[in-house]
């Protein structure tokens, strides 16, 4: 019986082999020398304060590589990265196996296990090749629009297409003159033999072709081992690294400032963090972070893949200068970017490799503030927030003002209630979320929850400060914030800003313990009517509503299911979902300090988010953020509809049904 | 080049103020201090400090006469980026603008700079003498109420003073001499709260000067000298008529409501794309000496 294997290397003269291991060997060489050179550039970034740990590392990346928790966010794309990188690991895996069994003493490569290998190989080319059609065709075909072109991006794809195209004719080349009736199992390789029979021609010509052809596998195999680290094709290798190297830290916080308080900065390259630049080396260039971003796509100057490809760039063009002037980021990206990301954080949630997108803008960011280069509203704003401890710059004691006819509970020595119930800048100064306070006390006074309040005693919790880019300025609030908190023993805060209640979780700590409990209202009031402590009973005159994610509620806390809980709550309501909502919801152009800033572009974030929310017909728009309310009635008057759609806070609509 | 800015610390007059009754300073109504550097001060450091920038191998120092822990304007010049830093003090209890005047230009007769730089007045005293009488003080040339440096350079300083209804002045100096500033001369830089603190760390030097108030001619502060406001004529107050055109209420606002009425020719809607509106709103603010 006809043994089931085949001769490796079968019709391969000696030098062939050589030239084969020969140029592999430098493709690697290249491949390797080309990263060691980006590895130097790395290193020089500042360290940011992480530890690695190599155990925690292969967690990430396993994890990552199991859940593809990011990929089906996009279906089409999601499939097609599927197929090319699992075609291209069996194919990888396929080749390794012929070459054991080649070149060391291991013999495996016959019966059964043949047969599998074989099919399975063939899979994986099939695999292979049609993930990269899927890519042409959206890419020269569907023209997404935030793919871009580029001529690399094209000989690339070509490359890979033509290695997968060479290594199944080879198999073909080789069928079709041993022709063994196992073969069939290698269902590609044996039908295109079948084809090469049938076309006539003869054993030698056929024999020629396949030296041919095995040649040319060898050299876009060598090829692309030597292109492996240019270009997107970098992120096969960096972007593995980016994952494990992910830091742990709560979504919403941002990390801290790490430029020593002696350095000047002045938009070096090498004062961002060495992870910061290796997750620019690590991009993709999908733009996935692109078409979500409120400011690329209201017309803004702001695109955040061309950030991260900037400071890729800037890598490039030092490591391929032996000692140039340090490079600055501000060279190519411009101030007008920086300002006007919102922090939405979407970018980051979208990003299949983890790249912390947006804390490179606000690195920036705080780099300029330091050099001082910054607008006047900005710089209104930070000065105003220093002296005044408050972003609207009202006197600091007119911060209780708001409730002096309310005869609020107020802190005092030997009191010790349950909760604090923290206003914040907006709540107590702005106009149209003050209402949103004495809603709070309302419904609080009704459920009969033991709450004081901190009355002037409150200052800013430093969230624009720090978004803004003053990390002095944040500190100092932290340090007084927490003062006032352990003078009076607050251990249980509840919030109804978003921005104060994601502050106090996550950037209050400072890597340490919580000092004390922090919940967003939409929590307690969630909580409270389950618990019956109130009933919501009389029924509004809106029949339908819409509810619009606040980004530091949801995206960056995690936070979608209370709020809605309280809308469901609302008698003779229903809730309409928009087309973006909970991760995917849309920012309301509020955050990041743009609520104090100019704003720039075609469109204003707010007004797009506004008529997403009219498209879903319902005639009122919940939102459970100080910030999103004021952003999305600024919008409705300004579009002159402030009758047609109502923006209410969700403590509003509980202390309109609720019965008393 | 080298440049002297004379600053001061003063209380932020945004927040509420009050009079301490039994010493009759100024302080904040119940929250804690906060100081900040003279706004025009600010501009006046903000221009040397480009004026720097422009001319390699400047310097510019910083001066200022106070009380220890008054030294808030020097520390933020320091977090600005100035060269050095000094806090004058005298042998003597004598206070207020002149003699801070006369304390500062002892302190320039000692070394010589190019342009002595000031605000052109204080939030708190509004002598608006400090800058002048150094001036005269020295014997320099002085020119007060800078709007906008157009040029420093080869001993001269090219400069420009803004005068009513938006007309413009344009003053040259010869160096040394004293310039003082108003707050639109510069947009000043953001200081951020770690370089203020960074700077909060730095000993800042301490030079004392003796000085004899009776050989120099000095003019009292303050009230010896009683300032005499002009009797207020009794007028009538003045509110355009609500149905004029805007343009035309503007205007008579400008004039403070002296403007004759003018014949129908003087309002006009005009349409068209930005440029040619632009143009025509220029030609006719021009017309009427807005500007
Ligand atoms: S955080 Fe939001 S606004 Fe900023 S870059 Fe990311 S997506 Fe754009
Ligand atoms: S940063 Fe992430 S989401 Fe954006 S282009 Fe790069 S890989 Fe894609």
């Amino acid at each position: 019986m006809e043994q089931i294997t085949r001769q490796i290397e079968w019709n391969v003269t000696l030098w062939m082999q050589v030239f084969l291991y020969v140029g592999a060997f430098a493709g690697v060489l290249i491949a390797g020398w080309r990263l060691s050179k980006r590895y130097r550039v790395w290193k020089l970034g500042r360290s940011p304060n992480v530890q690695v740990s190599i155990p925690r590392s292969l967690a990430n990346v396993l994890a990552w590589i199991l859940n593809r928790g990011k990929m089906p966010r996009d279906g089409f794309a999601s499939l097609m990265h599927f197929l090319i990188l699992w075609g291209f690991i069996i194919l990888f895996i396929g080749t390794t196996l012929v070459f054991l069994e080649q070149q060391t003493p291991l013999h495996f490569f016959y019966g059964t296990f043949y047969l599998v290998a074989s099919a399975v190989i063939d899979l994986g080319g099939v695999a292979f090749l049609l993930g990269l059609s899927m890519a042409v065709y959206r890419r020269y075909l569907q023209k997404k629009e935030r793919l871009k072109a580029s001529a690399w991006v094209g000989a690339l794809l070509a490359l890979m297409i033509a290695i997968g195209v060479t290594g199944f004719l080879l198999e073909g080349f080789r069928i079709s003159v041993t022709m063994p009736g196992f073969e069939k199992v290698s269902f590609v390789g044996y039908g295109l033999a079948l084809m090469l029979r049938a076309g006539g021609l003869a054993t030698a010509e056929l024999t020629r072709l396949h030296r041919a052809d095995w040649l040319l596998h060898a050299a876009l195999s060598i090829a692309f081992f030597g292109l492996a680290t240019v270009y997107f094709f970098r992120h096969i290798i960096v972007s593995v690294l980016s994952v494990a190297l992910r830091p742990i830290r709560a979504r919403g916080a941002l990390r801290p400032y790490e430029l020593s308080p002696q350095a000047s900065p002045s938009g070096s390259v090498f004062d961002m963090t060495w992870k910061d630049l290796l997750d620019a080396d690590a991009c993709t260039a999908c733009g996935r972070c692109t078409s979500v971003c409120p400011a690329t796509t209201t017309g803004k100057a702001l695109d955040p893949r061309a950030v991260v490809l900037k400071l890729s760039d800037l890598v490039g063009r030092h490591a391929s200068r032996r000692n140039g002037a340090t490079p600055s980021a501000f060279d190519t990206i411009t101030e007008r970017e920086l300002w006007d990301c919102t922090t939405c954080g979407a970018c980051v949630y979208e990003c299949p490799v983890d790249i912390e997108v947006f804390d490179k803008i606000i690195d920036l960011r705080r780099q300029l503030v330091d050099i001082g280069k910054i607008s006047t509203a900005a710089r209104g704003c930070l000065e105003g927030l220093e002296r005044r401890q408050n972003p609207w710059d009202y006197p600091p004691a007119q911060r209780a003002t708001w409730s002096e006819t309310l005869n609020l509970p107020a802190i005092a020595a030997g009191k010790k209630p349950e909760w604090v119930y923290w206003i914040g800048c907006a709540g107590a100064f702005e106009p149209s979320a003050q209402s949103i306070s004495r809603a709070m006390v309302d419904i609080l006074r009704q459920a009969k929850v033991d709450f004081v309040v901190l009355g002037s005693e409150e200052r800013c919790t430093g969230d624009p400060a720090r978004r803004m880019g003053d990390e002095g300025l944040f500190q100092r609030f932290r340090n007084k914030n927490l003062e006032t908190f352990r003078r009076h023993g607050v251990h249980k805060i509840v919030t109804h800003c978003p921005h104060c209640f994601n502050t106090f979780k996550n950037e209050y700590r400072n890597g340490g313990e919580p000092e004390f409990e922090v919940i967003h209202h939409s929590q307690l009031l969630s909580h409270l009517i389950s618990e019956g402590k109130i009933r919501l009973t009389r029924s509004a005159a809106d029949k339908q509503v819409t509810f619009h994610d606040p980004c530091y509620l949801g995206r960056h806390n995690g936070e979608f299911a209370a709020p809605r809980k309280v809308v469901d709550s609302l008698p003779g309501m229903k809730r309409v979902e928009m087309t973006r909502s909970r991760e995917k919801s849309f920012c309301c152009g509020g955050g990041g300090g743009q609520m104090w800033l100019e704003s720039s572009g075609q469109q204003r974030v707010e007004n797009v988010r506004l008529t997403e929310a009219r498209q879903t017909g319902a005639s009122l728009v919940a939102t459970a953020c100080p910030f999103c309310k004021v952003m999305l009635e600024t919008a409705s008057v300004t579009a002159g509809r402030q009758d047609q759609v109502k923006i209410k806070d969700i403590s509003e609509l509980v202390s309109e049904t609720m019965e008393r | 080049m080298k440049l002297a800015v004379c600053v001061k610390e003063v209380l932020d007059s945004r927040l509420p103020l009050q009079v301490v009754a039994q010493t009759g300073e100024v302080a904040h109504l119940g929250s804690e201090r906060v100081a900040l550097i003279n706004p025009s001060d600010r501009a006046a450091l903000e221009v040397s400090l480009i004026l720097r920038d422009q001319n390699p191998g400047s310097r510019v120092e910083v001066f200022s006469a106070c009380a220890a822990g008054e030294e808030d304007a020097l520390y933020f010049a320091v977090a600005r980026g100035a060269d050095s830093v000094e806090r004058l003090v005298q042998n003597g209890h004598l206070a207020g603008p002149p003699y801070t005047a006369l304390l500062l230009a002892n302190r320039f007769a000692n070394e010589k700079f190019d342009l002595i730089c000031c605000g052109d007045e204080t939030l708190d005293n509004s002598s608006a003498m400090v800058g002048p009488l150094i001036a005269e003080l020295l014997d320099y040339p002085q020119v007060t109420g800078v709007t906008k440096v157009r040029e420093c350079s080869r001993g001269k300083l090219l400069a420009e003073r803004s005068l009513d209804r938006g007309h413009r002045e344009l003053v040259e100096m010869e160096l040394p001499g004293v310039a003082t500033f108003k707050i639109e001369a510069a947009e000043p830089r953001y200081v951020s709260v770690r370089r203020l603190e960074q700077a909060r760390r730095r000993e800042i030097a301490v030079r004392q000067l003796d000085i004899e108030p009776s050989k120099s001619r000095l003019p009292g502060w303050p009230g010896s000298e009683k300032k005499v406001p002009p009797r207020a004529r009794v007028k009538k107050k003045f509110t355009p008529d609500a149905n004029l055109p805007p343009a035309e209420r503007v205007k008579m606002i400008m004039a403070g409501g002296m403007a004759p009425q003018q014949s129908s020719q003087s309002s006009a809607i005009l349409e068209g794309d930005p440029d040619y509106l632009s143009e025509q709103l220029f030609r006719f603010l021009r017309h009427h000496e807005f500007v």
